[in-house]
């Protein structure tokens, strides 16, 4: 396997790769490193934080009253914070790590929000369970999380009163896509899913006195549905297969679908709605190492932050910071923007956050300026002011990166080609170091795309 | 306007730059074109209940598909015999009674769509509901009649599909400071000189390119034109009072923006409607109070008109979790003070008469209004900006 195509299925697939690894991994074929990355996403690792408070909780009442659950909540705000640190300290070093990528797919698919923080952890660890597991089974699970139940309003879906939230997101955003299914179905759809509830501690059950179980007409066929009948059905119709390869396609190879790939990846995904085996055929696809899918895609927040990470270990040393930088440029994990998600590509992009996340590198990683041989610093100091605490390891760089040469080094940090303009920018920063060239090349306009 | 006008008011307010700083910050409309006008777009996103906004209160039907829901008369800001505002938009009703505020009722399209997602693009393209278009109304209008990308900002963190054009973006800024800080980085500048400041590809690179040449550019006019302007006017605390006043700070300074957008999200009230909305309304009409009185202060609302609309109504029978479900038309709201039918534009909405899903059917098409507000306040043509050749309505 080429160096450039390692690096390419690594920044893709996974959150980048140390050169050594890379070129360790040439010595393989394709088939032979994309089986060895799925193989070792078999098992997934929980995320976990200190939910210790919630278990005593529901150790001393073992009927818990919601106002007590409630004072619970608001003493431990806090715990969002570090929920949030530890899904990105997950990125930054994940253990299973086409797992992970799958995670934060997912967490864009089926998207969802919550205050109760075991909740968001308990469906976090859901989107992990199933990342490479079979689709059907995944959309049922996610339909009983409380984390869903309550987002999208099917704790208060009613018999005699459907309400129509959960449903219709379902339809649109999750599995078929507009124009795959009528108001009528939702309507009816509505109807099965009523009764959804569940406990405090997370388990789910459903309301049978709130539930409708009379006679529902869905997509031409008619039976006393329930919710999973509801997504049996809609799994069986090629366009939920249509819909998610699309998904796949546009985060994992180019944002502009190509049609005939994507029939590719149908063949494999449908029937059987398994997701593992069509994510290897996408990663073992020639037209996944074609040119114009290499370091072509922009960028999300994330992606930003995992690749400069991957380059020059760093962490956030304040508390809140970590959430400060996801916000600004655009990215909050946990906290999509509303149920259809973020929208990615060129959407990351605005004359606001272009020029925040050109400058984030030099800000973590160096003293707020670019350097340059050529450059004089301005006097008035940092943007963010003392706003960011940030720590780096460049001794990690050092050991990773400094035996590469100049076309080695922006081979390994910026995926396709450089501008013809900036490559002669750069061949005039004579004298600079390998930190100062891999800080120019961080700082590039190249540098934000994948 | 044609563009070429527009370019030449452009070089004449530039020929003001060797003025002193302070001297331009008091004389900031001088610098002007004459003629000059803009627009602010105010979306309430998340498709706003505007039954409960400006309620109905000798309805029946509203009562009685509202058992739960609906809002006595004695809680309301009557202003005709049979309508009243709801509680919050104090606001509103004062700009209603000075004549400042049209109201215009089942303002829709045909085959409305519920998805928030694709309204919402249907209004910021300006399409029918069976037609895809990548470009926002406002995107095409700076495609065709502006030179610059900051004659088009939005107040947010991302860009909207409203501001996106085929060939220019708008701005986008929360923070005027902070980014003019950063593309002051001298690397920035470096890689700008070495690669030229038209990048026309349309792939990744050349988009990334470009936006760094705009950002760039209108971080430096921004910053500049409005350091000097502070308001003095409580805007709250509100994350979009604080959007509304960075906006009326960005007008005040006189910068050439003709289009502003700002969003209050959170409207998609399937259930406890009443004080999830009522704080919203609350947030939206002490903002937009504000800055009317704050553009007042200024001299510079005469040339201002402010749009509000959602990308749609709900439906007019509420569910069973105190709340409701997405609807399709609804009421849009615009302030100013040329408007040309101030106070209700047309009747209110007639709940006897709905479509097969129980929602409010739309009079008014949206593109109607569009199209009016591009010819006779923007003055530029409809043709090049809209896809459909409605007529517009005599709103402005």
């Amino acid at each position: 396997m080429k160096l450039l195509h390692v690096y390419h299925l690594y920044r893709r697939a996974g959150f980048g790769i140390k050169p050594e690894q890379a070129k360790a991994l040439t010595a393989f074929s394709v088939e032979e490193v994309v089986d060895r990355l799925i193989s070792s996403s078999e098992k997934y690792t929980p995320l976990e934080i200190d939910l210790s408070v919630f278990e005593e909780f529901f150790a001393q009442n073992p009927k818990p009253r919601f106002m007590d659950f409630k004072k619970i909540l608001v003493k431990n705000k806090h715990l969002k914070f570090e929920i949030n640190k530890a899904w990105l300290d997950r990125l930054f070093d994940p253990t299973e790590i086409l797992n992970e990528r799958l995670t934060l797919f997912w967490a864009n698919v089926f998207v969802c929000k919550d205050y109760v923080v075991p909740n968001v952890q308990q469906f976090n660890n859901t989107l992990r369970k199933f990342a490479l597991g079979n689709f059907r089974d995944f959309t049922m699970a996610v339909s009983r999380e409380p984390a869903m139940i309550k987002y999208l309003d099917n704790n208060k879906n009613k018999k005699g009163h459907p309400n129509e939230n959960f449903a219709r997101e379902l339809m649109e955003l999750f599995t078929l896509g507009v124009g795959n299914y009528t108001e009528k179905d939702v309507k009816e759809a509505a109807r099965a899913f009523t009764g959804y509830g569940y406990k405090l501690d997370g388990t789910f059950y459903l309301k049978r006195r709130d539930h409708d179980f009379g006679i529902k007409e869905f997509m031409g066929r008619q039976g006393n549905f329930n919710g999973d009948d509801i997504i049996s059905i809609i799994c069986e119709q090629p366009a939920s297969a249509r819909f998610i390869c699309t998904k796949l396609y546009t985060y994992f190879v180019n944002e502009v679908p190509n049609y005939r790939h994507i029939q590719e990846l149908e063949d494999i995904f449908y029937p059987s709605l398994e997701i593992r085996p069509v994510i290897e055929y996408m990663f073992k696809a020639a037209w996944f190492y074609s040119e114009e899918n290499i370091g072509t895609k922009i960028k999300s927040p994330v992606d930003l932050l995992t690749s400069i990470n991957n380059i020059v270990p760093y962490e956030f040393t304040g508390e809140k910071e970590h959430v400060y930088i996801q916000r600004i440029t655009g990215q909050l994990l946990f906290s999509p923007p509303n149920v259809a998600g973020w929208k990615g590509g060129r959407d990351w992009i605005s004359t606001n956050t272009l020029l925040i996340r050109m400058k984030l590198p030099s800000v973590f990683l160096g003293d707020g300026f670019v350097p340059s041989s050529h450059l004089r610093k301005l006097p008035d100091g940092r943007s963010f002011g003392d706003r960011l605490r940030v720590k780096s390891y460049w001794k990690e760089y050092e050991k990773a990166y400094s035996g590469l040469n100049k076309v080695e080094l922006i081979e390994a940090i910026c995926p396709g080609s450089l501008q013809p303009g900036t490559q002669r920018m750069l061949s005039r920063e004579t004298g600079s170091s390998s930190r100062e060239t891999a800080l120019q090349l961080m700082s590039l306009p190249e540098f934000q795309l994948t | 306007m044609k563009r070429r006008d527009f370019i030449k008011n452009s070089a004449l307010a530039s020929s003001l730059f060797f003025v002193p700083g302070f001297v331009k910050a008091m004389d900031d409309q001088l610098s002007l074109p004459s003629g000059f006008r803009r627009l602010v777009i105010i979306q309430l996103a998340g498709g706003n209940d505007g039954l409960n906004t400006i309620v109905p209160f000798t309805n029946d039907i509203y009562y009685k598909e509202r058992p739960s829901i609906a809002i006595r008369q004695n809680n309301l800001l009557p202003f005709t015999d049979e309508l009243g505002f709801n509680k919050n938009l104090r606001a509103l009703k004062e700009l209603y009674d000075s004549g400042e505020l049209t109201i215009i009722n089942d303002v829709g399209y045909p085959n409305p769509d519920r998805s928030h997602f694709r309204a919402t693009d249907i209004w910021h393209t300006g399409s029918s509901s069976d037609e895809q278009l990548s470009s926002g109304w406002i995107g095409r209008y700076l495609d065709g009649y502006a030179e610059k990308s900051y004659h088009a900002v939005e107040i947010g963190h991302a860009l909207s599909l409203l501001m996106k054009g085929a060939e220019r973006n708008a701005v986008v800024t929360r923070d005027a400071g902070l980014l003019h800080k950063i593309s002051a980085d001298p690397y920035f500048e470096r890689i700008e000189r070495f690669n030229g400041d038209r990048h026309l590809s349309e792939h990744n690179m050349g988009y990334l390119y470009q936006t760094m040449v705009d950002a760039r550019q209108s971080a430096n006019y921004i910053y500049e034109k409005s350091k000097v302007v502070n308001s003095r006017f409580d805007y709250g605390n509100s994350a979009f009072g604080k959007q509304l006043k960075t906006l009326a700070e960005f007008i005040n300074s006189g910068l050439e923006t003709t289009v502003y957008y700002a969003s209050l999200g959170g409207f998609d009230t399937h259930a406890r409607q009443a004080g999830a909305q009522d704080s919203l309304l609350k947030v939206y009409s002490e903002a937009v109070g504000t800055m009317v009185k704050d553009l007042k202060a200024n001299n510079t609302f005469n040339d201002t008109l402010i749009l509000t609309f959602s990308e749609f109504g709900r439906r007019v029978s509420q569910n069973a979790a105190l709340g409701t479900d997405h609807g399709a038309a609804n009421n849009v709201f615009v302030i100013g003070n040329q408007l040309r039918k101030p106070g209700m534009f047309n009747s209110a909405p007639d709940l006897a008469n709905l479509d097969e899903n129980g929602d409010l059917v739309y009079e008014v098409d949206f593109r109607a209004i569009y199209a009016n507000i591009l010819e006779d306040w923007l003055g530029v043509d409809k043709g090049a900006i809209l896809t459909s050749d409605i007529a517009g309505v005599g709103v402005v």
